[in-house]
């Protein structure tokens, strides 16, 4: 099977990725990288207890899935044709090792929620 | 037979579309990063109390907090590219005979992404402190 049969899928996943990544990742790198560590909001929204209760809530856990995993998606594809950039060239195996980390993010988030 | 064409190994230094180009490709690198950070996150808060403030004190580290603020202009700026070329990659919005402008369609993917920031950090700081 030739690999332009499979490409559509990661086209897709990579859209979804770039949606969910333009929307979300800034502000969520703000709030936790920026505001909270400057203490510009409350010490509470990072607290153990409060966050632990959040994150046991199917739709956070959901959501945190779609965000972490998808933007692992976009991600690599990228890094993927992006050694195309760098003048390498793409087989089977590269792109397998690039995917393969993209879904190794998804089976350890959806793992790292569901065990908490 | 196969064709293997010349390619200059510092191409990307040559022009500034290039430059930019590769800023745009790698603001990825910054968002895996980041993501593993979450999971990390993840790991120690389902380990317990004292993992997880070992990871909030990460967090705090000043080396820590200026990388994330790169992370955050890199990430923007992929917000900035993806919103731009959404007009160019979707087909035309038609209202009767009026073609919706381009512009109006990344500025309100901008309205999208303010009241996204603003819900999300609004009802995280009212969950945590009411």
């Amino acid at each position: 099977m030739k690999w332009k049969h499979n490409e559509p899928f990661f086209w897709m996943m990579f859209g979804a990725g770039g949606v969910v990544a333009a929307m979300v990742i800034p502000i969520l790198i703000l709030f936790v990288g920026v505001l909270f560590p400057l203490g510009i909001v409350p010490k509470e929204t990072m607290d153990f207890l409060f966050i632990q209760q959040l994150v046991s809530n199917i739709f956070v856990k959901l959501l945190l899935i779609i965000i972490i995993s998808f933007t692992a998606w976009h991600a690599f594809h990228r890094i993927v044709h992006g050694l195309h950039d760098l003048g390498f060239h793409l087989t089977t195996t590269k792109r397998a090792i690039g995917y393969g980390l993209a879904l190794l993010i998804t089976i350890a988030c959806c793992y790292l929620t569901f065990i908490i | 037979m196969s064709y293997k064409p010349e390619m200059d190994p510092k191409w990307y230094l040559k022009s500034k579309v290039y430059r930019w180009y590769t800023i745009r490709e790698a603001s990825v690198l910054f968002m895996v990063i980041y993501c593993i950070n979450l999971l990390w996150g993840l790991a120690a808060l389902s380990s317990g109390e004292e993992s997880w403030s070992h990871w909030l004190a990460f967090q705090c580290h000043p080396v820590v907090i200026i990388w994330s603020i790169i992370s955050i202009l890199f990430t923007l700026y992929h917000t900035a590219t993806w919103f731009s070329m959404a007009p160019r990659a979707m087909p035309p919005i038609w209202l009767g005979n009026f073609k919706l402008p381009n512009k109006a369609i990344v500025l309100g993917q901008w309205a999208g992404f303010f009241t996204v920031a603003i819900v999300l950090i609004g009802l995280w700081i009212w969950g945590a402190t009411r």
